[in-house]
């Protein structure tokens, strides 16, 4: 436990961000579930069925999305977060601490982690708790005057909603970080070419039959439930189709990247080093795209829903009562992703300054690396969207055209440009950050 | 040269005191000295890296002190090549692209076989498309040399060039350092390695920030002894002090 606690002391301000992330987390999703039971507890009290399947419907949705983005979000750091400390474990395992014993090292550092962030989101998640049934409330639910006030058992989910994604989430992580060979510890070795692994590999084939087994009867059944069965069907596929795609992130988003970036026609040196460092460190990048990759096809996927069922409307506030944690979560991992990597930088950008480059060059690369990241997120997130746009609209029997003219545009183009300015703010800050180093104190540190 | 001391906000350190030196132009000069006496510091205050507290420093006839961060950027991509212990490389780029950085920063482009040839003549062409991660301490120095060879850059730094090589890369690296001069390059090398500093045109030897005495090269013993006098030296006044 000395060791647990004084590694995470060492390395306090890289898990800062991690820790970040577990609390945002933690406190979305234990919200989202206290607002389910709360909303379902209200309506049972007041015998009204309708709302109470209504609230599982709508609350299950949230906790699904909010707790699948809280463990993607955490996994990335936690990956970053282990993956920049591989020299240290080559260390522990060179001076004889047992495989074993840095992986339950590890753990237990998560579960620390979890278990503070955890008690962090107790006071928060009634909170969003509150927010979410107000948001409910405004859209025409009638929850019968359900409040989210403290009860004890909101505790315990905190507590889950803050160990469950990082155990989760690091799962995997912490058993490659105690395989690190030893021989890491002396030399910078590059990165194997990254492989899906069973599990990931079984997860996408499960994926992969889901999205199969929902096309199948929604794109070329005729269904009893009729035109809305079939556009469900459909919806699920998408849903599944995007999973799949956000967990093949490193072959999927990496060469996503490297084409639009190929057919850019800039030449500059600044955009040059910024699309090779982007490349280079493809892992890095597809941790920082994916956050916002994420909540952009999840946006696309629902907006085009909302579109084609009768009676609804595809605004971005009806979205945001169901993806508005995830958001949240997203958007807060994506920078803290950000913030993360910026390390890395240091050295070659006083590398670059050192080579001749003039003032100016080495920001404007870092902030070219932001539009990279947004770029990259936006043309997946408009690649999920006319796939998801298509399909629908082949379940619901419709003109894909029509789909496509109904949608909100301007909303999507606000949140693209929303990603943009985030990413490049974000990376503009450590720029500034960087351009106050001193090159040569960094190349000798 | 002045440097704040960590943990202690208003206070400095003084690790350069009283330099008054001459480095002969197109010609390879090595500064020898013990640790932290100041050897590192002097190399990177003359190329305009480190900022000195008093004094001035010119370099091909150009006040480095004076310039502005734009022109200082400028000066260095046209006029100074870089030889470091290690980091010499940008992790992201290619060998080819690394060797041919400074002139891209200086706005221009390094002809292609100019590069392909330079990689030649330090036997890396064969990595011209690798990341400095794969490739070995000896061949990263050498795609740092090749850079110095292809920009061709009137004047070299290199600190330690030679301090985290077995000895055949050692010996490549310096071989071509001191080929450099016939091409009118000037070289300033920092080193601990007194066989390498006897290969220099001059030596200058530092001990305790300052300037303690300027011998010819050529001779390894002679280059240690004035090291060891100039430690023996700083010692004797610790205890005095």
């Amino acid at each position: 436990m000395r060791l647990v606690l004084s590694d995470i002391r060492m390395r306090a301000s890289m898990w800062w961000w991690t820790f970040l992330c577990a609390v945002v987390g933690a406190a979305c999703s234990a919200g989202s579930v206290i607002a389910m039971f709360t909303a379902v507890s209200a309506s049972r009290a007041a015998g009204d069925a309708r709302m109470v399947s209504a609230s599982i419907a709508l609350g299950g949705n949230i906790v699904f999305f909010t707790v699948l983005a809280a463990v993607g979000v955490v996994a990335s750091t936690v990956g970053l977060t282990l993956t920049s400390q591989r020299r240290d474990h080559a260390l522990w395992a060179i001076l004889g601490i047992p495989r074993e014993r840095i992986r339950s090292v590890l753990r237990t550092e998560l579960v620390v982690l979890g278990v503070a962030a955890g008690a962090l989101a107790v006071p928060l998640a009634p909170l969003v708790a509150g927010a979410a049934l107000d948001q409910w409330t405004a859209k025409g639910l009638d929850l019968h005057g359900a409040t989210a006030g403290f009860q004890v058992w909101h505790i315990g989910v905190s507590a889950l909603s803050g160990v469950v994604p990082c155990l989760l989430g690091g799962w995997g992580v912490t058993r490659r970080a105690a395989r690190t060979p030893e021989m890491r510890a002396f030399r910078d070795f590059s990165d194997p070419p990254a492989r899906p692994g069973v599990a990931r590999g079984v997860l996408a084939l499960c994926l992969l039959a889901g999205v199969l087994g929902m096309w199948i009867p929604g794109l070329g059944l005729e269904l009893e439930g009729g035109v809305e069965q079939r556009t469900a069907f459909a919806f699920a596929g998408d849903l599944f189709l995007i999973c799949l795609l956000l967990l093949m992130g490193p072959w999927v988003i990496t060469p996503l990247m490297r084409f639009w970036t190929a057919i850019v026609p800039l030449r500059g040196v600044a955009w040059h080093l910024a699309v090779q460092a982007c490349r280079t460190r493809a892992a890095r990048s597809v941790t920082t795209v994916l956050p916002f990759a994420l909540s952009l096809s999840f946006v696309g996927l629902f907006m085009v829903m909302a579109n084609v069922m009768p009676g609804s409307t595809a605004a971005l506030d009806d979205v945001l009562v169901v993806l508005g944690w995830v958001f949240v979560v997203s958007w807060v991992g994506g920078l803290a992703v950000i913030a993360l990597v910026g390390r890395e930088r240091t050295r070659d950008s006083a590398l670059v300054t050192v080579a001749g480059a003039r003032p100016g060059v080495v920001a404007r690369s870092t902030v070219y690396e932001g539009v990279i990241y947004a770029g990259t997120a936006v043309v997946f997130g408009a690649i999920t969207l006319a796939v998801t746009s298509a399909t629908i609209a082949a379940g619901a029997r419709t003109s894909v055209v029509r789909v496509l003219d109904g949608l909100p545009w301007t909303t999507l183009g606000l949140l693209a440009g929303v990603t943009l300015g985030t990413t490049c703010l974000a990376l503009a800050l450590q720029a500034a950050r960087v351009s106050r180093t001193v090159a040569a104190r960094a190349l000798r540190s | 040269m002045d440097f704040p001391v960590p943990g202690r906000r208003r206070e400095t350190a003084r690790v350069l005191h009283d330099i008054d030196l001459e480095i002969p132009e197109g010609r390879l000069t090595a500064i020898v000295g013990p640790s932290g006496s100041g050897k590192s510091t002097l190399l990177l205050c003359i190329a305009g890296l480190e900022r000195a507290t008093a004094g001035s420093i010119e370099v091909l006839g150009t006040d480095v002190m004076s310039l502005s961060p734009r022109k200082q950027a400028a000066f260095r991509s046209e006029n100074v090549g870089f030889i470091f212990q290690e980091y010499n490389l940008v992790s992201s780029l290619t060998v080819e692209d690394n060797i041919a950085l400074p002139a891209r920063l200086a706005g221009r482009r390094v002809p292609g076989p100019r590069v392909g040839d330079a990689m030649s003549r330090l036997g890396i062409a064969q990595h011209a498309r690798r990341r400095p991660d794969q490739l070995s301490g000896g061949e990263r120095q050498r795609v740092a040399v090749a850079r110095v060879v292809a920009n061709q850059p009137r004047i070299v730094f290199a600190d330690e060039p030679t301090g985290a090589l077995d000895l055949k890369s050692g010996q490549v690296v310096l071989d071509w350092l001191q080929a450099l001069p016939a091409q009118g390059t000037t070289v300033l090398m920092v080193t601990h390695d007194p066989h390498a500093a006897a290969r220099a045109d001059q030596v200058v030897v530092l001990g305790s920030g300052r300037v303690r005495t300027v011998i010819p090269g050529g001779d390894s013993h002679a280059v240690s002894d004035a090291v060891l006098a100039a430690q023996s030296e700083f010692e004797a006044g610790v205890r005095a002090s």
